[in-house]
C-alpha cells in the first residue's frame, strides 16, 4: 500500500480514525506513512471528544474501546512527537508539509473543513 | 478461533498429563506471547524449535494425540484445529545459541522460549502486520531497548535476515520508551 500523501485533512482524519478503531497501526508503519501515523497517534493521545458520547454514542464506545486496545497492544510510547522525531531521523530532509492544519483539525470544534 | 493465555495453559495441562516422559518444548513464533497473555491473537498452531526442544517423538506424538492435539501435521487440517508445528531451521532462522526462558511446567512438560529480543528480532525479519504487533507489545511487556533487539539481529545466521531486521527497527524507534537516537536531530 502506497501512502496518499495528497490527502485533505478531513480525508486524513476519516482514515487515522478508520486505522485506530481497526487496529491496523502496523500497517501505516510498513507503509512508512508518517502522515497516518501521527493523526492515529493524535487521535488516540485525545482520546473520544466528549460530545461524542451524545451525538454519537456509538462511535464514542468504538473510539474509547480502540484508544484501550491501542495502549493494551503497546502503542503508548507512539505519540504525535515521537512520530515526527522518527520520521525527521528516518527523512531528514522530508518535510511534515500540512501537519500544522492537521493539529489545528479537531472534530470537537465543529465540521470538518472541506475536501 | 480466538487464543488466549487460558486456552494455551489447558492445552499445556493436557498435554503435560498425557506424556509419559519428561519433556521441554521451545516455542516460538505467537505462542509465547499468548501464553505472557497477548490478547486478541487467533493463531491455532503452536510452532517448537526444535533445536532447543527435548523429546521422545513418539511419546510426544502419543500425548498430542490423547489431549487433542495434532502433531506436526504436513497435509489439510481444520482452521479450528489446534497442532503442534516443528520447526527446524529453515526459512525461520534463529541464533545458534540463547538462553531459554521458561514459561511453565505443566507435569511431565516443561515450556520455554528464546529471550523476548530473539523473538523480536526473527518477527522483524518477516515483519508482517501480525509480526509487527507482535513486536510492539513484546516491547512493551517487557521494556526491550533498540541495542538489546539489535544484538539478537546481529546473531541472526542469515545476512539477508539481518538486513531485513534492520529495516524494521523504525518500528521499535516509535513504540519503545525512548527512541534511542541520542541527542535529537536537528
Amino acid at each position: 500500500m502506497e501512502p496518499d500523501m495528497g490527502r485533505s485533512p478531513r480525508e486524513l482524519y476519516v482514515d487515522a480514525l478508520h486505522s485506530l478503531l481497526c487496529g491496523r497501526m502496523a500497517a501505516a508503519v510498513r507503509a512508512r506513512d508518517w502522515e497516518l501515523l501521527r493523526e492515529v497517534a493524535r487521535l488516540a493521545e485525545q482520546d473520544a471528544p466528549l460530545n461524542l458520547a451524545a451525538t454519537d454514542p456509538a462511535l464514542f464506545r468504538s473510539w474509547r474501546a480502540a484508544v484501550t486496545k491501542f495502549h493494551v497492544a503497546g502503542w503508548t510510547n507512539m505519540t504525535p512527537d515521537r512520530v515526527d522525531q522518527v520520521r525527521a531521523h528516518e527523512m531528514p530532509t522530508d518535510h511534515i508539509s500540512g501537519s500544522e492544519e492537521v493539529r489545528r483539525y479537531d472534530p470537537r470544534n465543529g465540521r470538518p473543513p472541506a475536501p | 478461533m480466538a487464543i488466549d493465555v487460558d486456552v494455551v495453559a489447558d492445552i499445556f495441562t493436557r498435554l503435560g498429563d498425557a506424556l509419559e516422559q519428561s519433556v521441554t518444548l521451545c516455542l516460538i513464533g505467537s505462542t509465547p506471547g499468548i501464553a505472557n497473555g497477548q490478547p486478541d491473537r487467533q493463531t491455532p498452531d503452536i510452532d517448537v524449535w526444535y533445536s532447543r526442544s527435548d523429546y521422545d517423538t513418539g511419546d510426544l506424538h502419543r500425548a498430542c494425540t490423547r489431549s487433542g492435539l495434532l502433531f506436526d501435521p504436513k497435509g489439510e487440517i481444520s482452521p479450528d484445529a489446534a497442532y503442534i508445528q516443528i520447526v527446524r531451521p529453515g526459512i525461520v532462522q534463529l541464533p545458534a545459541e540463547f538462553e531459554t526462558e521458561t514459561i511453565g511446567r505443566f507435569g511431565k512438560l516443561t515450556v520455554v522460549m528464546p529471550p523476548p529480543e530473539v523473538i523480536v528480532a526473527a518477527k522483524l525479519v518477516r515483519g508482517s502486520d501480525v509480526d509487527l504487533q507482535d513486536v510492539v507489545w513484546w516491547i512493551a511487556q517487557r521494556g526491550i531497548d533498540d541495542r538489546r533487539i539489535e544484538d539478537a539481529i546481529e546473531n541472526l545466521p542469515n545476512p539477508h535476515d539481518r538486513e531485513s531486521a534492520q529495516g524494521n527497527m523504525v518500528l521499535v524507534r516509535l513504540v519503545m520508551n525512548g527512541t534511542g537516537y541520542g541527542t535529537q536531530p536537528s
